[in-house]
């Protein structure tokens, strides 16, 4: 009888311990990048990571793990604005707040926002326009704490399918949600969008779920059910075979972003907006993915 | 020999900011307890000791002849700042990372780029229009000619080292750095010393710098007999034609007591223009030694100085700083009588003093500071020098006649100075609080019973509205008010930026149109 009792107080304390543990346990994002720029100006040597007008960021931080994305809008190439400055700063004030701490998980509007705000703070105006999309895991919540503005956006796939997903922001048709500073003077002529209009959502996620950040280079050349394909090669979470996934990844779209007869997302969303127009859409293309891992120092 | 030869080609550690050097062993663990490594033990202490010995003596040899070798040091650890603990004010707003001395900590943003970037640290000001505006005050009298420093900034570092080079990477107009000072306390470690040591490693002359081009700033250091991880530089940009920015900050060090600084080598420094401590210690004892005896002049053969008149031998001990002023108290009772004339310290500066100044030396000033209106206590009383106690007794004893106080970053002041002085200095005219940031916003509603305030400096500190109004309420002389970066919240950031441009460039203007709107 006592042995049976000590027993079972055994087996019940594992059971709770264990179930304590994979509760208490930290998640982290392993992460690998991956772009294309449409132009192939591989000569220019930029600071950061940036892939033609694109930029984006890996960071962590003691509670979190944050990505961002933001895609330099060319607009204003023919003035000599350089787009892929506005992008990159912006990607790098983020990078900088999350390193120094100045962010709560839950809050990711909140990044974008201030670093916004830090661009502004320069006294020779940074011209640009960018969209953007921060995706922040809390390690401890084990949430997902996501912000998007424009086409930039993100997938969440589980078990072979996508189970969330980031909206798309757009005024009308190649029109996105879009961050600017504008030149002086021309501030009511531009769109510009506050940083506060972000879509910010919430989601739960679990081990082995993958997430995938992209500029809409990636999204508008290839359909979800190719990208999931491409998913599935995936087998295990350490960082090559992340790197390689996404290298894979990121080269499908580049060659048929040049595919004048592939019938892309874009040109099928053209099409319903009474425009013929087929094939891909060259455009750059930075693909972030990361598999939700248990945390390790 | 070989040993010898290893010590001199040990690599070069490294530490990030974050990151930790490899630890270096500087003698061998004791091993196992077995006889035969016990025996290898012995031999290696032998050999070990004998090598330094030889090594020592080498170097000795060396500097006896005038020869200049490189140091046998082991190890030499580079690291960047790893924290900003304080400092006296900056371009930036309080809750933006734009020109913030934050920016200053870990490792180098923008160099070696040179140009105007947010990620860089810039002090508030350049240039000499901060001392010739309307509100600012006149220099007080004493000013030692070799203090020059407007603004400073304290950075502690990961690990205490005997420093043997400090190197600032200056990104935009560089040049306006011009002293800078170690500390024998460590800010991480919980036990605070008692005796706490600021030795200058460097100090200059403000210089123009013909081009804003960065720079690596790296001035021969002098050598200091702690071992520091906590560094203050002190700035000058009056004669800066733009704002200066800085990027990071290296010190680079040892570990071990560097081997020429054990021999007490007589070092002769004479580019050190402060006064080193057994001076302030003969300050102290000059008080204290002839404080009690007040008894009554006696004039008769003083010689030549009985023909001078009274008013003449204060004129020229006008022209003296304080040290020398308590100094020369103690070579006459004559001199003595003349020296702690209370006419003498009407005006009082004690910020170029601000390493040195303890309660004690403040109780001994007490006596002599009866007519005193004007007072700076500007940076003193950090780390626990200065107690509330001891500046509140100050200011019962002396606070009468007080026209004008200066109290920017004095981190000991709590709620209940502000009360003593708003009870004991009824004529108060100026007060700058300036960076007193960890003074408690309840605290400055004491400030609106100074009815007579005419120049108010609340330039980053955390003021609230309550406060404010009450002071705009009730002190109706006020001509100048400085707010500048006094924000907190988000959400009134963009506010709050707007006031804070206009209140730098026309904050007089604004002022008087408050005042208009009240009447």
């Amino acid at each position: 009888m006592l042995s049976v009792l000590s027993y079972g107080r055994l087996v019940a304390r594992a059971v709770i311990g264990g179930l304590s543990q994979t509760e208490s346990r930290d998640y982290s994002l392993v992460t690998a990048s991956c772009g294309f720029g449409k132009d192939f100006r591989k000569g220019i040597l930029k600071k950061g990571m940036c892939y033609g007008d694109d930029a984006c960021f890996i960071a962590r931080h003691r509670s979190a793990d944050v990505l961002g994305v933001a895609d330099g809008v060319g607009g204003w190439r023919d003035y000599g604005v350089d787009p892929s400055q506005f992008s990159g700063t912006l990607m790098k004030t983020c990078e900088r707040l999350v390193k120094e701490g100045r962010f709560i998980p839950s809050n990711p509007v909140e990044v974008l926002t201030t670093s916004y705000y830090e661009l502004l703070q320069n006294k020779v105006p940074l011209l640009g326009i960018s969209t953007a999309c921060i995706v922040v895991l809390d390690r401890q919540s084990h949430q997902l704490h996501t912000a998007n503005l424009g086409d930039s956006g993100f997938l969440v796939v589980r078990g072979g399918e996508v189970v969330h997903r980031s909206d798309e922001q757009q005024h009308y048709f190649n029109t996105p949600f879009q961050l600017s500073i504008a030149p002086p003077g021309t501030e009511g002529a531009v769109l510009s969008d506050s940083p506060d209009a972000a879509d910010s959502t919430s989601f739960d996620v679990q081990l082995g779920d993958i997430i995938l950040t992209a500029s809409d280079g990636l999204f508008d050349n290839m359909p979800d059910y190719m990208i999931l394909q491409e998913l599935t090669k995936l087998k295990s979470t350490n960082y090559e075979s992340i790197q390689q996934t996404a290298r894979s990844i990121a080269k499908q779209a580049h060659i048929l972003a040049y595919d004048p007869n592939y019938m892309s997302p874009f040109a099928q969303f053209a099409c319903d907006n009474g425009l013929n127009v087929r094939g891909g859409k060259p455009d750059d293309i930075t693909v972030l993915l990361s598999i939700v891992a248990e945390y390790t120092d | 020999m070989g040993i010898r030869l290893k010590a001199l080609l040990a690599p070069r550690a490294l530490t990030s900011a974050k990151g930790r050097a490899p630890a270096c062993q500087p003698a061998p663990q004791f091993p196992m307890l077995t006889l035969l490594s016990m025996f290898y033990y012995i031999c290696l202490r032998r050999r070990s000791r004998s090598g330094t010995r030889g090594e020592a003596l080498n170097s000795r040899r060396a500097v006896e002849s005038g020869q200049r070798t490189a140091l046998p040091v082991t190890l030499e650890v580079e690291q960047y700042a790893k924290e900003v603990l304080d400092f006296s004010s900056h371009y930036g707003s309080e809750n933006s990372m734009s020109y913030t001395m934050w920016n200053l900590a870990g490792v180098p943003n923008v160099y070696p780029s040179s140009g105007d970037f947010t990620q860089t640290a810039v002090f508030r000001a350049y240039g000499t229009w901060w001392e010739q505006c309307a509100s600012a005050p006149p220099r007080f009298r004493r000013t030692p000619p070799g203090f020059h420093s407007q603004d400073y900034i304290e950075l502690a570092f990961e690990e205490p080292v005997y420093p043997t080079a400090v190197e600032v990477l200056e990104t935009y107009y560089p040049g306006a750095i011009v002293q800078i000072q170690a500390c024998s306390l460590n800010p991480f470690s919980q036990n605070t010393p008692t005796d706490i040591r600021w030795e200058v490693l460097w100090s200059a002359e403000p210089t123009k710098v013909l081009t804003p081009q960065a720079r690596q700033f790296s001035p021969g250091i002098k050598q200091i007999s702690f071992p520091t991880n906590l560094l203050r530089l002190e700035v000058n940009s009056s004669l800066q034609q733009y704002y200066t920015e800085l990027d990071a900050v290296i010190l680079r060090g040892v570990r071990e007591r560097p081997i020429l600084a054990l021999y007490k080598m007589p070092v002769i420094d004479i580019s050190d223009p402060s006064d080193s401590d057994e001076e302030l210690a003969d300050m102290v004892a000059a008080i204290t030694s002839q404080d009690g005896d007040d008894g009554k002049p006696h004039n008769a053969g003083n010689g030549y100085f009985d023909r001078l008149p009274y008013e003449l031998i204060q004129l020229m001990l006008s022209h003296l700083t304080l040290p020398d002023l308590c100094r020369l108290a103690q070579s006459c009772k004559l001199l003595h009588q003349h020296c702690c004339d209370p006419l003498q310290y009407t005006q009082l500066s004690l910020q170029p003093y601000w390493a040195r100044l303890s309660d004690a030396s403040l109780g001994h000033l007490q006596g002599r500071c009866g007519l005193l209106q004007r007072l700076n206590l500007s940076w003193t009383g950090n780390r626990g020098t200065l107690t509330p106690s001891g500046f509140n007794s100050f200011m019962k004893a002396c606070g009468l006649s007080l026209v004008c106080l200066e109290l920017s970053c004095c981190h000991f002041l709590s709620e209940a100075c502000l009360e003593v002085v708003s009870q004991t200095c009824p004529g108060l005219q100026e007060l700058n609080l300036s960076s007193c940031d960890r003074l408690h916003p309840q605290a400055f509603t004491h400030i609106s019973k100074l009815s007579r305030l005419r120049r108010l400096v609340l330039y980053r500190t955390k003021i609230e509205q309550t406060a404010l109004l009450s002071i705009l309420t009730f002190c109706m002389e006020l001509r100048h008010l400085n707010l500048g970066s006094c924000v907190r919240k988000y959400s009134e950031k963009e506010e709050e930026e707007e006031e804070e441009e206009e209140e730098e460039e026309e904050k007089k203007k604004k002022k008087k149109k408050k005042k208009k709107k009240k009447k």
